[in-house]
């Protein structure tokens, strides 16, 4: 039992060795992380994380705003296996699948009425991504190879005339990808001119 | 209804309705950003359901698998939609997109969570929840650094604060939230800090116990970090 405890001591330091040493932690000034004993979660069990000494601790913070129904719920452990026994993952470019079918029609039916369409992808910036990606080409001129504004579009170009003479068009002709860093550290964030005098 | 990020920022009732009545009127499009506040965290499903709003476009993350995976989806009305459809040399198609979009294990996680809603009632339950923590943080409420308390559903917020009368608050290099952490972690609770703010958010399926225990270790907390 000594010689066990002994080993495993041993095998934690060398993972809190490594943890120092390999990753680079978001939002975390590494001088500092660096001087301490990384805490090191091993498992969940409802609202509780356990690390890897055992000790508890309360998800006072739902990792960071995400968990909603404790760790370890049987629901969603048996979900996420079952689905692993058939696929862990196809694309979504060209074809489907049944998760993301029902996923779908279950999101349009929760949200308030008059949503009706599903855009996926991988985090709140990804999502939030696609959403300011869609109005702001919706809000710009748009061209068809004839140097024609479609029939569609002309209800839309309208919107950005209006929007123009409040300054949209300032934001929504940037290119969406700023030209240099300072250019980023310069720009006003892009919803700023709807609340701005 | 609040800013996460920017500081736990709950918005004055009637703020977002007023903010939608503007975007129709100007023709702005209005995109909701529910990546905190989606699937019950303010108390209901979406925070845009406090005041009947429907946005343009809305996104969604975070609590989508239950806190398992990453995912996340953007809906959009279906006038945005009809606005990219076209024949192909129209170049109208929306050509954007990621390599694990529409995940199989995320989708089966959020249904099962999606479910789980169903099934336990978990937006009805939230109610006493909810209410046990308001109560709870009143008593957190009179600590000299103490600037404000704020709350929306099972979301809390305390802005600690170096004077409670004029409001003066902690310089950030002195971490204050930062300490509050560390006390808290040694009471084993786990939080993290936005500056001088110290979020309280809780998975939805706490107990009330263990809602009353986060509330007294967290001023326990604030208690041994400012010295108060």
């Amino acid at each position: 039992m000594k010689r066990k405890s002994g080993r495993r001591k041993a095998q934690i330091q060398n993972l809190e060795e490594d943890a120092r040493r390999y990753i680079w932690h978001p939002f975390t000034q590494m001088a500092e992380w660096e001087k301490e004993t990384p805490l090191i979660i091993e498992r969940g069990e409802g609202v509780y994380l356990f690390d890897v000494y055992g000790k508890r601790y309360l998800d006072g913070v739902s990792s960071i705003w995400v968990n909603l129904h404790g760790h370890r719920k049987a629901a969603l452990d048996r979900a996420v296996k079952n689905q692993i026994n058939k696929i862990a993952h196809s694309t979504l470019l060209g074809l489907t699948h049944r998760p993301a079918i029902r996923l779908a029609k279950k999101l349009v039916a929760l949200a308030p009425q008059g949503l009706a369409k599903v855009f996926f992808s991988d985090n709140g910036s990804t999502a939030m991504e696609v959403a300011l990606k869609i109005a702001s080409v919706l809000a710009s001129p748009r061209q068809t190879r004839q140097d024609k504004i479609p029939v569609a579009d002309q209800r839309l170009s309208w919107r950005h005339r209006r929007l123009g003479q409040s300054g949209w068009d300032r934001i929504v002709s940037r290119p969406l990808l700023p030209s240099s860093i300072s250019d980023l550290q310069s720009r006003r964030p892009v919803l700023l001119p709807l609340f701005s005098k | 209804m609040i800013q996460g990020a920017a500081g736990m920022m709950t918005w004055p009732p009637g703020y977002l309705k007023k903010i939608r009545e503007l975007c129709t009127r100007y023709q702005v499009f209005l995109i909701a950003d529910e990546v905190f506040t989606g699937f019950g965290r303010t108390g209901t499903m979406f925070a845009c359901q406090h005041e009947g709003v429907t946005p343009d476009l809305m996104a969604v993350a975070k609590g989508l698998t239950g806190g398992y995976l990453p995912l996340a989806a953007t809906l959009v009305t279906q006038e945005i939609y009809d606005a990219f459809l076209g024949e192909y040399g129209e170049f109208k198609t929306f050509f954007h997109g990621h390599s694990y979009t529409g995940n199989q294990l995320g989708c089966a996680a959020a249904l099962a969570s999606l479910e789980v809603f169903e099934k336990e009632q978990v937006l009805s339950r939230l109610r006493s929840k909810i209410n046990t923590l308001g109560r709870e943080l009143k008593r957190v409420q009179d600590h000299p650094h103490v600037g404000e308390i704020r709350q929306i559903g099972l979301i809390a917020a305390v802005e600690l604060v170096k004077n409670r009368t004029t409001k003066e608050p902690y310089n950030l290099e002195e971490r204050m939230g930062h300490r509050v952490a560390r006390e808290a972690l040694k009471r084993g609770m786990i939080i993290r800090p936005l500056g001088n703010i110290v979020p309280l958010l809780p998975p939805l399926s706490v107990t009330i116990p263990q809602l009353k225990k986060m509330t007294s270790i967290l001023k326990e907390s604030i208690q041994a970090a400012t010295g108060h």
